[in-house]
This record gives C-alpha cells, sequence and structure tokens, in this order.
C-alpha cells in the first residue's frame, strides 16, 4: 500500500508525462493501437471512399437515375475490403520469404498464426459481401 | 495443357493458349505486357490494378491463369467480373499454397537427409573431425537435394543403413507437420469460399457456373502435371 508522501509524489511525476504534445507526435500516437486496420469498417477510411464510390456505382443496378445504390456500395466495400485482406495475406508471405535463410519454426508459426487471425475478417467481408449481392 | 514446371513456372500448350487467345509463357514476352484477352471493363480497373502477388509471382503468369478461366464462361457484367475475380484469385491462392507445401517437405527432406547422414557416418573415417563430420554432411544434403547423381549414390548408401526414400519422406512429413497441417487447413477455407462463389455464379446462371468449376479445377489441379522438358 503505498504511502500519502508516495502518492502525491506519483501524481506529481505523472503531470510531467502527459504523451506526446507536438501535432505530429499526436497523431503518430494515436494510430499505437492499430495494427492492420482490418477492425474497422473501410467505409470510415477516407482512403478507400472513392475506390467504393467508384465501383459502386459500376455495380449499382442501372434504373435510370444517376443514384449510388446502398446496397451496391455495400457490396463494393466488401469488395475492396477483401482485396486489402489479400495484399496483408501477400506481405504476410513476403515477409517470411525475406526471412528464409533464417526461418524457424518460431517465423514460420507467427506468420501461421497472423494468417489464421486474417481469416476472420476475410469471412466476414464475403458474408457482407454476398449478403449485400443478394439483396441487389 | 496448363501445368506448373518443376520450378514452379507456368506453363500453357500452344494449342490450348492459341484456343484461349493466350499466348504461350514459354514464348519471350516483355515485362508487364498483359495476357489478359479477355480485358476486364475499365471502370473495374480498380479491382484488377493492384494484384496481391508475391515478389516471385509474375502479373504475366496472373493474367495467363485469369484467362484460361475468364475463356470458359465470359463474364457479361460488373457482378460477374468481380465474382470471377475473386473465383481467379482464390484459385492463384491454392496454387501458391500447393506449391510452398511441396517446397516445406523438400527443405525438410533435406534436413532429414543431413540428420541420417550424420547418424550413418562412416565409422572408418574416424579420423575426421566430428566438425567436419557435420559441415560435410550438410553439405552431402544439399548436393542431394540439387544433383540427381548425387542423390542416387546417398540413396544407395542409406538404404545399406535401412533408410528408403519413402521412409525419408515420411519423416520429412513429420518433421513440417505442423506448417502442412496449417497449409493444408488454408487450401480446406480456400476451397470452402471457392464453392461458395461458384454457388452465388450457379445462383445468376447454373449453366455459367458448372463451366467456370471445370475450367478452374481443370486449371487448378493441372499444376502438378509435370511438364515435359
Amino acid at each position: 500500500m503505498p504511502s500519502e508522501r508516495q502518492i502525491a509524489a506519483n501524481r506529481k511525476n505523472a503531470k510531467k508525462s502527459t504523451g506526446p504534445r507536438s501535432k505530429a507526435g499526436r497523431e503518430a500516437s494515436c494510430r499505437n493501437a492499430r495494427r492492420h486496420g482490418l477492425a474497422i469498417a473501410i467505409e470510415t477510411d477516407p482512403a478507400f471512399h472513392a475506390d467504393i464510390e467508384k465501383l459502386a456505382k459500376v455495380l449499382s443496378p442501372s434504373d435510370g437515375t444517376k443514384n449510388v445504390d446502398e446496397r451496391a456500395r455495400e457490396a463494393a466495400g466488401a469488395e475492396l475490403d477483401l482485396l486489402r485482406i489479400r495484399k496483408i495475406r501477400a506481405s504476410l508471405f513476403e515477409t517470411l520469404s525475406l526471412v528464409a535463410n533464417d526461418a524457424t519454426s518460431g517465423n514460420v508459426a507467427e506468420v501461421n498464426d497472423k494468417l489464421a487471425k486474417l481469416e476472420r475478417y476475410e469471412r466476414r467481408a464475403f458474408s457482407r459481401r454476398k449478403r449485400a449481392l443478394r439483396q441487389m | 495443357m496448363l501445368c506448373i514446371t518443376a520450378c514452379g513456372r507456368l506453363q500453357i500448350g500452344k494449342r490450348v493458349g492459341a484456343e484461349f487467345g493466350i499466348l504461350s509463357l514459354q514464348e519471350e514476352l516483355p515485362l508487364n505486357r498483359s495476357l489478359v484477352t479477355t480485358n476486364p471493363p475499365k471502370e473495374l480497373e480498380v479491382l484488377f490494378e493492384n494484384v496481391p502477388l508475391l515478389g516471385s509471382e509474375r502479373r504475366e503468369e496472373y493474367d495467363a491463369f485469369f484467362s484460361a478461366i475468364a475463356s470458359a464462361e465470359p463474364p457479361s457484367n460488373a457482378v460477374d467480373w468481380m465474382l470471377l475475380k475473386d473465383l481467379v484469385d482464390l484459385g492463384w491462392e491454392i496454387r501458391r499454397e500447393r506449391r510452398i507445401k511441396v517446397e516445406i517437405v523438400k527443405l525438410n527432406q533435406t534436413e532429414v537427409i543431413c540428420d541420417l547422414l550424420k547418424s550413418t557416418f562412416n565409422k572408418a573415417h574416424r579420423l575426421r573431425s566430428d566438425l567436419n563430420r557435420i559441415f560435410g554432411a550438410r553439405t552431402e544434403a544439399q548436393l542431394w537435394a540439387s544433383d540427381a547423381e548425387t542423390r542416387m549414390s546417398i540413396d544407395a548408401r542409406l538404404k545399406e543403413k535401412g533408410h528408403n526414400q519413402d521412409s525419408v519422406l515420411a519423416r520429412a512429413y513429420l518433421r513440417g507437420a505442423g506448417e502442412i497441417d496449417a497449409i493444408d487447413k488454408r487450401i480446406a477455407r480456400y476451397e470452402l469460399r471457392r464453392n461458395e462463389i461458384l454457388k452465388q455464379i450457379a445462383l445468376r446462371n447454373e449453366r455459367k457456373a458448372q463451366r467456370l468449376a471445370k475450367a478452374s479445377s481443370d486449371i487448378i489441379d493441372g499444376e502438378f502435371t509435370e511438364a515435359p522438358v
């Protein structure tokens, strides 16, 4: 159990360290928890907005209007998610081939573990696209 | 037909190539030249511009693979193109995983040979130090993997000690069991997904799905046919 004096010292010291202060530092630290970005919906990532809209426009059933169908947008998002997952999978294989000469069973097991985790996101994106296409 | 050579290169027979409108990859090709004759619409380029390939995989090979499947039943609309792309990508990944599996078995075979050579070292050469024995076995194992003549002589030596090719292969499988199992599981999942896509295509057009199923199976399974040298 810390004493009153220790608690006060801890609080005083904690005030000296409040994380990054510069804009760049804050931007970098806000991505600390991010590993591959697959846990967040692709639609919320501005880098994919244009591509989703472009693909959704092509997938939209033509009803004489220029409106993009919401289900087509959902299917387009899921499709681009699948492509993103495949790219990550290919890059995981690449990391393994880069260490091929010194590859240990630990390296391989780690990559296998990551590949298995990707499966969850792929299954989700696949189901999302299937549902959207069925409703279209 | 379509096959992968021992060194993993894709080959398409000239007759089939001509039939599908694909050039044979045995012919000299400039890099980045597209082989897809069944070109996807320009509006769908977002799907095709960045194909997830490994450093050792060539875009031309992917395009030829794509064309071979697409030629069985050319897509008629954007959704068909999207589903076809998925079907092709999964087939490509199945092929990649199978190739990796073969390499894992080969690597483990070499390791098994190395261990056996160490343990069955000829006791008559006692003058050699242990270090020489270990490095000698490693060099010999590498030669076993790359040189047919050395392979035959080492196989004969090991056979005298009671280790035949089947037992070496069995040991190699045991050694890489974990990795091989992980690859098999991934292949099974890709196959499941591939079947699911074919079902989705069948819902839209039954005959189209049948033709694509046949074409993609023939091409994926054709990879282990040894190409005539």
